[in-house]
């Protein structure tokens, strides 16, 4: 098909290069076929049962740190798959998870419209480029109060919430020739320090 | 004056207490109700020169990006434009995103005194 072509961000790996995990879940979700506010409504319940269900199969010190951080991670990573999703198609979110060593990694794929592509590209490289997160916390703060003085509402803060975790971020974008599947890797380390 | 959402409370007592309360992820439009309820609670504390602000997040278990978005942007900075206003915001050290977010509203606030507990 003309103009397919994969573009890679972070420290990607790729899904199928996980055979060897200890535990692995898929949750699909069909954005579309649910009215919004259920959608919204059934997104907080879905994550949040992700970082319950999860704090269960691992060690007594790594709950705190799944639960709280799946749920977090979730949350922020299906709303912008919402956000970021093509509204002219059905279309399914996936979760997925897999639990390796000490680490928690987790995919959502998602299909987006080709336009808002850059704004995404340029978004996950100024984060994955940042060497201070709280820094660039407080400049998209300032800049969401700049654009709120001038009626508009910006923060692309979900993605630095994600980082201010302590979760790295990666992503995998396969444009076709209309659309694009976008996934999105998060990665949460369970090391204890 | 308050806000009760399906899992989740505003309410400020109208004399410089401001609590709120469960898990808040609200819809993008939801949040724009609370921006205004925020911009007419400031609108009374500057009319009714009220010196100091309290802001109870104690019982604020869960809070998703675009919450943290409109509290420090519509409440703490701007709580920053009235003039002479002091915040205080109490904080729990037993829950995750007080404890990695909320220090980063320092820098953004000159009068504005965090407490964990």
């Amino acid at each position: 098909m003309v103009g397919e072509k994969n573009i890679i961000i972070g420290e990607f790996i790729e899904p199928t290069k996980n055979n060897q995990f200890d535990i692995s879940s898929t949750l699909r979700l069909r954005a579309r076929s649910i009215d919004s506010k259920k959608f919204w409504a059934s997104k907080d319940r879905s994550a949040e049962f992700m970082g319950d269900i999860w704090a269960l199969f691992v060690d007594s010190e790594k709950e705190e740190r799944i639960k709280t951080t799946l749920h977090s991670v979730c949350v922020e990573m299906i709303e912008n798959s919402v956000k970021y999703g093509d509204q002219n198609n059905d279309y399914i979110i996936v979760l997925d998870l897999y639990l390796t060593n000490d680490e928690l990694l987790v995919y959502v794929v998602n299909k987006s419209d080709v336009s808002g592509l850059t704004e995404l590209e340029n978004s996950a490289r100024q984060i994955l480029d940042s060497t201070d997160i709280r820094g660039l916390f407080k400049q998209k703060m300032k800049e969401a109060k700049a654009a709120k003085v001038e009626g508009k509402s910006k923060s692309q803060l979900g993605f630095v919430r994600i980082m201010m975790q302590n979760v790295k971020l990666a992503w995998k974008i396969e444009i076709e020739s209309e659309a694009a599947f976008v996934t999105t890797l998060a990665k949460i380390s369970l090391k204890t320090k | 004056m308050k806000i009760e959402g399906s899992s989740y409370n505003i309410d400020y007592d109208g004399k410089g207490t401001m609590v709120i309360s469960g898990k808040l992820a609200a819809m993008p439009e939801e949040y724009e109700k609370i921006d205004d309820y925020f911009d007419n609670v400031l609108d009374a504390i500057s009319k009714e020169n009220i010196s100091e602000l309290v802001l109870d997040l104690r019982n604020l278990i869960f809070l998703n990006s675009s919450g943290i978005k409109t509290i420090c942007v519509s409440l703490v900075m701007a709580a920053d434009d009235v003039e002479g206003l002091h915040l205080k915001i109490l904080c729990s050290n037993a829950i995750t995103w007080q404890v990695e977010a909320i220090p980063t509203f320092e820098d953004l606030m000159d009068n504005l005194e965090i407490i964990f507990e």
